[in-house]
């Protein structure tokens, strides 16, 4: 006498084959997500380096060609300028990050510095009147100056806030 | 879709809401999608803002520089240019003292303040030109002429070979008229190539002298009588105390009407540049007026007599008094008293200017 057919135990086959399913479908997806967003997060952040390296030589090309009208404005003529002085505005921040601009000299340059990210770039300055070396300004109103004495009677240009 | 929401449907219960699991699954299907699509468009928003940062740089890059740095500037050039113009009409039509022409010069420079300073204040400047007159603002000096075009650059006493002034700290405006120059071939020997004489002004200093000539050229030998003839061109010929030399040359006819105009501070003959007054030296500074010599220097002309014409300049210091006449003469060289240069106080003020300094006016004078 045959016997009943063993019954096939296909439900806990299939419950098992759905809980992989399930773990396959969530792992491939979150790693899917999580590159796409990492790698658009670090294209952004490119970017946005980039773009702020460009705004500090913006800013860092008027600052210098400032400093280097101030020269022209001392200089011409006989007599030096007792005042000279040229102000402009930038923006407080660039990309969302602050920045400071820094006379160097030796070469006469201008060192302009983010905080986040940190990033440097120099712009080389032309002037005959030397430099004041550590004058800084921030982000803002930034003005360039002939001081008359600023090195024991020997002029220099300087730069600040307004 | 899939369902990424992860719950285990092996089969579907009733919970206690009366809803199946089955159910309640559907709806809560898709969270890290939406979550990463949350993600992504914070990333575009952030994309947006560097891409205006980027344009704004740009925008940033392309302006222009600060407004009023140039008028600052230009509106000097413009003081310097009119009270200069005042100053040389003074010196040419006025025949009185210092003190006088102080005064003149000071009165229309403040008309010439107040005028400007109305103009720039439209435009939202403020601008401020002072010369109060006193002699510590001034560098008094002579002027030194002759009128009389028909007469040769002989002094007073009709020396040919003569000193205008001594030990004077400069010389501006040297202009000369020349209505006559040497065309006599007599004087010249067979092949004499130093011959003509030129006239000679010769600015003499510690450290040498520099002199300018002028000559009409001559064919040495000409080949219908073989006689020296003279030739339309004339040179001008700058020479200074290092034996550097430039010439330029000028075309005069030997008539009555022409004649040849020399500004030697202005570096000009007969109105075109003349390379013999700018040319550059070996030191890099032009060959102009007294360049290699040092002041104090003597103001000399060499050869007079066959030249005739005027001729005008303004020394720093005193005319020699011996070979000129005192006060304005109309056939005779004269020496009058003159403003050689007055110091100005020049301030330019805009929003994003400013600017005080001394302006020193000096028209037609070659730099030290």
């Amino acid at each position: 006498m045959r016997g009943r057919p063993r019954r096939r135990s296909g439900t806990a086959d299939r419950g098992v084959a759905i809980t992989l399913n399930y773990v396959l479908v969530l792992g491939i997806s979150t790693i899917l997500v999580t590159g796409l967003l990492v790698t658009g997060g670090q294209f952004v952040e490119d970017q946005r380096e980039q773009v702020i390296e460009s705004e500090m030589t913006v800013v860092g090309s008027h600052v210098a060609g400032n400093l280097e009208h101030v020269d022209r404005l001392v200089r011409a003529g006989d007599v030096e300028a007792t005042t000279a002085a040229v102000n402009q505005s930038f923006q407080n921040s660039l990309t969302g990050t602050t920045y400071t601009v820094r006379i160097s000299t030796g070469p006469d340059e201008l060192v302009i510095t983010s905080t986040r990210p940190e990033l440097t770039i120099t712009v080389s300055v032309d002037s005959d009147i030397p430099l004041q070396d550590g004058a800084a300004a921030s982000g803002g109103k930034i003005t360039a100056y002939y001081d008359p004495d600023a090195a024991s009677g020997d002029g220099r240009l300087v730069i600040d806030n307004v | 879709m899939a369902d990424l929401t992860g719950p285990f449907r092996a089969g579907s219960s009733r919970g206690n809401d009366g809803r199946t699991d089955e159910g309640r699954s559907r709806r809560e299907r898709g969270q890290i999608l939406l979550v990463a699509a949350l993600l992504l468009a914070a990333t575009f928003v952030v994309l947006a803002l560097v891409v205006n940062s980027a344009i704004f740089a740009e925008n940033l890059s392309t302006r222009d520089d600060v407004a009023g740095s140039q008028d600052a500037l230009q509106y000097r050039a413009e003081v310097v240019d009119t009270v200069g113009t005042t100053m040389v009409t003074l010196n040419e039509n006025s025949d009185t003292t210092h003190a006088d022409l102080r005064d003149r010069l000071a009165a229309a420079t403040a008309a010439l303040a107040d005028q400007g300073g109305i103009q720039q204040s439209t435009a939202g400047r403020l601008a401020t030109v002072a010369y109060p007159g006193d002699p510590a603002n001034t560098t008094h000096g002579e002027r030194i002429a002759q009128d009389a075009h028909e007469r040769n650059l002989t002094s007073d006493d009709w020396d040919s070979d003569w000193t205008l002034a001594n030990d004077v700290d400069g010389a501006r405006n040297v202009q000369f008229n020349f209505t006559h120059v040497d065309t006599d071939a007599d004087q010249c020997g067979f092949f004499d190539h130093s011959c003509p004489s030129p006239f000679t002004l010769s600015i003499d200093g510690p450290d040498g002298t520099w002199t300018m000539t002028v000559r009409r050229q001559f064919d040495l030998f000409d080949e219908d009588d073989g006689y020296a003839t003279p030739q339309e061109e004339v040179d001008i010929t700058t020479t200074n105390p290092a034996g550097e030399s430039a010439t330029c040359t000028r075309v005069v006819p030997m008539t009555d009407d022409s004649n040849l105009t020399v500004d030697v501070t202005g570096g000009t003959a007969n109105g075109e540049v003349c390379p013999a007054l700018n040319r550059l030296q070996a030191t890099g500074a032009p060959l102009w007026l007294g360049a290699g010599t040092d002041t104090p220097y003597d103001v000399e002309f060499t050869n007079g007599g066959p030249f005739n014409g005027t001729y005008s300049m303004v020394v720093a210091g005193t005319a020699n008094g011996f070979t000129l006449e005192s006060g304005v003469s109309s056939d005779e060289p004269y020496h009058t008293d003159a403003i050689y240069a007055v110091t100005l106080g020049y301030g330019y003020h805009a929003s994003a200017v400013a600017y005080d300094t001394e302006v020193r006016v000096a028209p037609g004078e070659a730099p030290p």
